[in-house]
């Protein structure tokens, strides 16, 4: 039994899976759900009161899950498509202030700041805000879709290509360029969960010539692979990569063998958080060690400290290439994407 | 029509709803004096109470009703869940509180329950003080698939891998398996603790099966799916009184009654139960190595704790911690705490609002809230409860509890095993000074804390025996007893009643008013000795029968309680006994006095009483005037020895 949703009276979530696991998919899905709850169910006059009450659920709810990212990723969405719809009900077309870094606005604009609190009283505001949540949604469950549609354009035949850990993303990716091409893969398994390995049942399932290495095997077998493509768990403001742990490490033999690495990621993984240090707070996700340690071995078990963390910093300049729902785009090119999607004062919620 | 009827039936197959009972009351006295002010169960680990780790476990696992059955300070439980997210109306969970005062064991709990007939289908019982991250959902799951293909099944029974020696195999119960390969059914169960290196196994377990494997390598998660049949027979066997008694009971009468137990291992995932103080230790250890995961400080309390490197878990509101303050690993620092300068602390779990002075050394220590620490204290391996303050440079040693409130003076050294509270201590079977805290090899040694290990768990409020044999009884029990002897002799004199059923009688009386041998002996003898002076006249004065007079009522009665004295004065002590009786009244009676000679006399020719004894009893006697009076019985007693031994000699 597989779900996630947030609980509305302590607004904790409620993760019920036999893995363990999560991908983000599922909880940007249930935060927009419960954002889109939020909209529909609060009292609000105007466009500012409704931006505040978001925000205060948005602290709430990104506070208990600290480490997932995309949680924060859709709150700051919604605020920004509140923002965004309100400057069109207004008549702005462009919505206003937006990303308005260009010098000659800011000294021709006179520090005209919008503070979205006069009331909308021509169209229906909240049916408004509701049709473009839902529009969000959509999107998002088309992602991956929308990805995997590109995949001819990047995957050719006969080519050989590395993949870790187990995306659902890639995984549609590959078996979309697989019904054209044919190609080989090699799959890293990535211990201490093993995900590798289900990703290769079910691409052996579709019919790929699919192979399973470890990840001690990585360097060596680097040589002969012409792509890297993985997925992530969320992409950072500086175009680096949260990803599953030995990412880093794929990515470094990458470089060294000059093989372009591709990350398959959706844009509700982009965040505007920087990762400011290795020990920053929730960043990595630290998991009960029993898969590195048999809990069994008493005498190993209680002189021994063990760290099992999910995630890894890659950071961009190891990325050749991401491709979302929207395109491809340079690592170097995340900074507009972000300004795109999100408003430079929901920085902090 | 048929099949619409049966797919209806399908659809209205009601879905069982979960239901679990939490003992919340342990029955021992482990964590005094801790537990003397609160329950155990809501003892805090790692910042958060014991029952809480035990109900989010089982909510989280999708029970729908819980009953937490409490004895000792119930009102306490009640009032924290009243308080909790439990008692919400968007809880998914029902958690019903039972108080009971009387019950003395798990047992009786269930006893309880059943007889309030709460149990509707399958439940979990555990105890209030397990952690555990497992998925219930699925052992319930298997349990009831169990259940569909195996109608006995009543039991099934948690277990994970431990190796002998792991820290967290608990030393109580070492348990020794045998379970059945195919199916996991447990055949046999024996909790080793103390029973030495032979292990002993019934021959029916291995007979007539494919394959049995024995175990050493479980240890006990202490949490067990039961059918709701369990708490009938806990109703029928009224000696069963703890989960051990039950098990051990269903498992000698698997053949007669056909119940099993099953075993389930659950050794991906974590359980464990605060039984005692290491275990304590042990459990917060796991708990800051994310052995517990999702259970941890910073995923629990809603994000409030952050993570770090080397498991330092930081409470994110006003901990302030000063410069040179060193935490190198494993360490909770609860909210409103405050470090002072060049402290280290390792090891150690620190609670709210908690003041840590200046050059301070905590090492495997656990401070609840509020505690004071003074500058340049050294605390090792021990607990400060609420509200602990310690003044400055003190000691605090290995394998200590301070309780709440106390206040440890400057410059002091508490020595290692010490229990330190403001109430007085109740000393049920604890050993109050455990001296081996010192010489520890290895830091995880279990014994290091102050804990008695007591075989019985389920030693009610008093672990102590009610030893009653050994005092006399009281006083009008004694005078009861020899007025209804006296009946019985004078009766046996009158209606002549044959002195095998005036033996009877008189055995009786002994264990109706529980008299010892001795107090018996004395008082047979003396009821004879009266007897005369009964008969001749009730209340008269004992002096009214001059000594010949005596003798001639007292022959006939010796001649017939003779049986009767010969049947109770079998041992030289018994025989001692009557001595001293007969010495006794003597000196209250002076006619008896007179002819205590010829009673001695008729005594020793009856075989009553033999020479070795008298001559012993002669040269103990400090009566001078006694002695004087049975001299010429003692001189020819001698002389008798003599000749006897010259009779010998010369044949």
């Amino acid at each position: 039994m597989y779900f996630v949703r947030w609980n509305l009276d302590d607004l904790s979530l409620v993760i019920a899976s036999d893995g363990g696991f999560t991908g983000s998919y599922d909880i940007a899905n249930s935060t927009l759900r419960l954002l889109r709850k939020v909209i529909a169910g609060s009292k609000w006059n105007n466009a500012r009161e409704l931006m505040d009450r978001v925000k205060s659920v948005g602290k709430l709810i990104v506070a208990s899950q600290r480490s997932e990212t995309s949680v924060g990723n859709m709150v700051r969405r919604v605020l920004k498509l509140i923002r965004e719809e309100y400057a069109r009900c207004r008549g702005n077309p462009e919505g206003g202030d937006v990303q308005s870094e260009s010098l000659h606005r800011m000294f021709t604009d006179n520090a005209k700041t919008e503070d979205y609190s006069v009331p909308i009283l021509n169209v229906d505001f909240k049916a408004v805000v509701i049709e473009a949540v839902n529009e969000i949604l959509i999107e998002l469950e088309n992602s991956a879709d929308n990805i995997a549609m590109q995949a001819l354009e990047h995957i050719h035949s006969d080519e050989v290509i590395m993949t870790a850990g187990r995306s659902r993303t890639v995984e549609k990716f590959l078996k979309q360029a697989a019904r054209k091409r044919r190609f080989q893969v090699i799959v890293v398994e990535c211990a201490p969960f093993y995900h590798g390995q289900e990703l290769a049942w079910s691409l052996a399932d579709a019919q790929i010539d699919t192979t399973v290495i470890t990840d001690s095997a990585v360097f060596a077998i680097m040589s002969r692979v012409n792509k890297v493509i993985i997925g992530t768990h969320s992409v950072m403001a500086n175009g680096g990569l949260k990803s599953i742990n030995g990412s880093h490490t794929i990515a470094l033999a990458a470089k060294y063998h000059s093989v372009p690495m591709i990350v398959c990621a959706s844009m509700f993984k982009l965040s505007p958080v920087y990762l400011c240090s290795s020990d920053q707070a929730a960043f990595n996700k630290f998991v009960s060690p029993h898969s590195v340690l048999d809990f069994a071995d008493g005498k190993l078990m209680s002189k021994v400290h063990v760290t099992c963390p999910v995630f890894d910093y890659v950071p961009p300049e190891l990325v050749t290439l991401y491709i979302s729902n929207i395109g491809g785009n340079a690592p170097s090119y995340v900074y507009r994407l972000l300004s795109e999607l999100y408003h430079p004062d929901d920085q902090d919620l | 029509m048929a099949s619409k009827a049966k797919k209806h039936r399908e659809e209205l197959k009601q879905e069982d709803i979960l239901q679990a009972v939490v003992i919340a009351d342990s029955f021992n006295v482990r964590f005094t004096p801790l537990t003397q002010e609160k329950p155990r169960v809501l003892l805090p680990l790692v910042n958060t109470p014991l029952l809480d780790y035990t109900l989010d476990f089982l909510c989280s696992a999708g029970i729908d009703e819980v009953f937490v059955f409490c004895c000792h300070h119930a009102d306490l439980i009640k009032s924290h869940i009243k308080a909790s997210k439990w008692s919400k109306d968007s809880s998914t969970c029902q958690v019903t509180v039972i108080v009971s005062e009387d019950v003395m064991s798990v047992g009786d709990c269930l006893r309880d329950i059943d007889a309030k007939d709460l149990i509707t289908s399958d439940f979990v019982l555990i105890t209030g003080d397990v952690v555990s991250n497992m998925d219930l959902g699925a052992i319930i799951e298997k349990h009831k698939e169990r259940r569909e293909k195996e109608k006995f099944c009543i039991m099934t029974m948690v277990m994970k891998r431990a190796l002998p020696g792991h820290r967290s195999r608990c030393g109580e119960t070492d348990p020794v398996l045998a379970i059945d390969v195919d199916g996991g059914r447990i055949l046999h169960y024996q909790n080793t603790q103390g029973a030495g290196k032979r292990l002993e196994f019934p021959t029916h377990v291995f007979l007539e099966r494919g394959q049995v494997a024995l175990h050493y390598d479980l240890m006990d998660c202490e949490l067990s799916i039961c059918s709701p049949t369990v708490a009938q027979l806990f109703t029928d066997n009224f000696d069963y009184q703890t989960r051990d008694d039950f098990v051990r009971g269903i498992l000698i009468n698997q053949d007669i009654m056909g119940n099993m137990i099953y075993l389930h291992r659950a050794d991906d995932t974590y359980a464990s139960r605060v039984t005692n103080l290491s275990m304590y230790d042990v459990v917060s250890k796991d708990i800051l190595s994310r052995w517990t995961y999702p259970l941890v400080p910073d995923l629990t309390e809603k994000g409030s704790y952050s993570y770090g490197r080397h498991n330092i878990y930081l409470h994110q509101e006003n901990v302030t911690l000063a410069r040179g303050c060193e935490l190198s690993q494993n360490v909770v620092i609860g909210e409103g705490s405050t470090v002072g300068m060049d402290t280290h602390i390792a090891n150690s779990v620190i609670g709210r609002n908690c003041k840590i002075g200046k050059d301070v050394k905590i090492e495997g220590a656990y401070l609840w809230d509020g505690v004071v620490v003074g500058d340049g204290c050294i605390v090792a391996r021990c607990i400060l409860a609420d509200a602990v303050q310690l003044c400055e440079r003190v000691t605090i040693e290995a394998g200590c509890v301070v309780s709440y409130g106390c206040v440890v003076g400057p410059h002091r050294v508490v020595p290692a095993g010490t229990l330190l509270s403001l109430t007085p201590i109740w000393d049920f079977t604890l050993d109050t000074a455990d001296e081996e805290a010192e010489e520890d090899d290895d830091d995880d040694d279990a014994s290091s804390f102050a804990s008695s290990l007591d075989d019985d768990d389920g030693d009610g409020g008093g672990g102590r025996d009610d030893v009653d044999g050994r005092d006399s009884p009281p006083a009008d029990d004694a005078r009861q007893f020899y007025a209804e002897v006296l009946d019985s002799l004078q009766r046996g004199v009158d209606e002549d009643v044959r002195a095998d059923n005036l033996v009877l009688e008189v055995n009786s009386s002994k264990y109706a008013y529980n008299v010892t041998m001795r107090e018996l002996n004395t008082l047979v003898t003396r009821a004879v000795l009266e007897m005369p002076h009964i008969r001749a006249g009730g209340d008269d004065d004992a002096a009214a029968l001059t000594p010949p007079q005596l003798m001639l009522q007292l022959k006939p009665l010796l001649v017939k309680f003779a049986p009767i004295l010969s049947n109770y004065f079998k041992s030289a002590d018994s025989q001692l006994d009557c001595l001293n009786a007969l010495e006794e009244y003597s000196l209250g009676c002076s006619s008896t006095a007179a002819v205590l000679a010829k009673v001695l006399h008729y005594l020793y020719n009856e075989e009553i009483l033999g020479e070795q004894v008298i001559m012993q009893w002669y040269t103990k006697c400090q009566h001078a005037d006694l002695k004087s009076q049975v001299q010429p019985f003692i001189t020819w007693l001698q002389e008798a020895e003599e000749e006897s031994g010259s009779d010998e000699e010369s044949e």
